[in-house]
């Protein structure tokens, strides 16, 4: 993984997406874990930048991947606002999608405090509200 | 509200007992919400009744009505057709043949009783109650020699409607009459001193009576209600929270002057936000969540992690904190979260059902609490609520979403 500082992205108010699987969302609510990592991600955050998937074709490839007809919609937390949470945010291109980043959660602590700043990195995203498909639509 | 008919050519069946165009409000959607669907079902025992008093009427006051003539009388919901408003087709079902009676074979005895007398009465009752309700509409009083003993029946004819809903029944045919709620009251009242509606209204509550399974309530102006709830669990619900400001949602007996006599049937909407869905349906939800769902390796949520929330959640239903939105999580566990004010909370329990992990953090200041209970804990709930009153310190009373 591309921890690095070539591939460290400077703080800006570019989106980095993030895609929530149907049982995340309840009676419109996300689930507060959408933005922490799992267990097997090792502190490490997967996200889209915007600037390169945007939130229609991100959502539009997530469901494609997953075989679902609808989801809980592409949410987002800016570059700037990680960074304001003391999480850098990397670009890390895989093959099948060159918009791929890691944001790196290490930095914070152990899995409480990760929870704990995803927390706080969930509440920005929910602030800002659902990018796609639109809030006003049904998903 | 939209009452535009819609082509009743197009609407039309040949075999439709009665056709009703229901408008306005809720139906400006083309559908008919399911809750209407008993206003149906009591239409069919409005025609009963009234048929058979007409038949005494024709036959004599003394007479009975025949065996089988109410079995005779079944109709059904054959389809529903959308347009600016929703109609109802209900044509009249033929009657579950009977299986024959034990006795020697003969030939006719074999064959199923199909043929039962086709009593004119329905039909003619359903014409008293058009122009019953026609009559009412146009003068806005109910004709003197409408039967006293019939008026109590329109209480569940309608009820689910909204003021701004009406019925419009005969639709199609050469004289539609328009059934609302005005007019559904007006009949009631006109030989009663009371009528059924909606409840929809803030009491507090304020006890009960265990041994009755009775809640008592009192309304804004300290007025006292009881009701009955429907489960045990309910009842220990309201019961458990006394005091508490909550929302009731059903049917209740009101005078002529709309006054609130008799709570009837009654939900309780406990007020503290959180999440609406009663939290079984989310668990049953959860239990059905394939495994893969995240990441095409993760595990389906652990059977012992939902039922160690269940149960955690069963006592906190008695606590006056609102209920909080479930979820499943990759590990296999299942987390509850909550938001209150500024704060984002989570009870999650591990994929063992062995581990509860509690974290909540203020996203205004950044404070956070922590706190991990091994199971089965006899202290689980007062370890619980500490960690609720943690964030709650500020606020007198939670209110979530």
């Amino acid at each position: 993984m591309p921890i690095n500082d070539q591939s460290l992205l400077p703080a800006s108010d570019e989106l980095l997406t993030r895609q929530v699987h149907p049982s995340q969302m309840t009676e419109g609510r996300l689930s507060s874990r959408s933005f922490t990592p799992t267990d097997k991600d090792a502190g490490h955050l997967s996200a889209d930048r915007e600037s390169l998937l945007s939130p229609r074709d991100a959502y539009e490839s997530y469901l494609q991947r997953k075989k679902l007809t609808e989801a809980g919609g592409t949410w987002g937390v800016s570059i700037q606002e990680f960074v304001i949470l003391g999480l850098a945010s990397y670009a890390d291109p895989i093959p099948d999608n060159s918009a791929h980043v890691l944001v790196d959660f290490t930095s914070v602590g152990d899995a409480k405090k990760q929870q704990t700043v995803g927390k706080l990195a969930y509440a920005k995203a929910k602030a800002r509200g659902r990018l796609h498909p639109p809030p006003d639509s049904a998903a | 509200m939209t009452d535009t008919p819609i082509n009743p050519e197009a609407a039309a069946t040949d075999d439709a007992f009665a056709r009703f165009r229901f408008a306005g409000g809720r139906f400006d959607s083309h559908t008919i919400p399911l809750e209407v669907l008993p206003d149906l079902a009591a239409y069919r025992k409005l025609v009963l009744e009234v048929a058979k008093m007409l038949f005494r009427r024709r036959m004599g006051a003394r007479v009975r009505v025949p065996k089988g003539f109410e079995d005779s009388f079944q109709i059904g919901l054959a389809r529903i057709e959308g347009g600016s408003s929703a109609v109802a087709d209900m044509p009249r079902l033929r009657p579950v043949a009977s299986p024959p009676p034990q006795q020697p074979l003969k030939f006719a005895a074999n064959q199923p009783t199909f043929d039962q007398p086709h009593y004119p009465d329905f039909d003619d009752a359903r014409d008293y109650i058009d122009n019953l309700i026609g009559s009412v509409g146009s003068t806005g009083s109910v004709p003197p020699e409408f039967p006293v003993e019939l008026a109590g029946l329109f209480n569940s004819f309608g009820q689910s409607l909204h003021e701004d809903e009406f019925i419009e029944l005969g639709f199609g045919g050469a004289k539609p009459v328009r059934y609302d709620t005005f007019i559904r009251k007006k009949i009631v009242l006109s030989r009663e001193t009371t009528y059924e509606n909606a409840v929809d209204a803030l009491f507090v509550l304020n006890g009960g009576v265990v041994a009755q399974g009775a809640i008592h309530v009192l309304d804004v102006t300290g007025v006292s209600f009881d009701f009955q709830p429907s489960t045990e669990f309910e009842f220990k619900k309201a019961y458990n929270r006394a005091s508490e400001n909550v929302r009731l949602v059903g049917t209740g007996l009101y005078d002529k002057n709309e006054r609130l006599r008799r709570l009837l049937s009654v939900n309780v909407i406990y007020s503290e936000g959180g999440a609406t869905q009663p939290f079984e349906l989310r668990l049953e939800e959860i239990r059905s969540t394939p495994a893969g769902w995240y990441d095409d390796e993760n595990p389906a949520p652990c059977p012992a992690a939902i039922e160690a929330m269940r149960c955690l959640l069963v006592d906190v239903s008695m606590q006056p904190v609102p209920l909080p939105h479930l979820y499943p999580l990759p590990s296999g566990g299942i987390a509850a979260e909550w938001t209150i004010g500024e704060w984002e909370a989570s009870v999650e329990v591990d994929e063992t059902g062995s581990q509860m992990t509690l974290n909540s953090v203020n996203t205004n200041t950044g404070e956070d609490v922590d706190m991990v209970i091994d199971l089965p804990s006899t202290k689980l709930m007062s370890q619980f609520m500490t960690f609720m009153n943690a964030m709650s310190t500020d606020e007198e009373t939670p209110d979530a979403n």
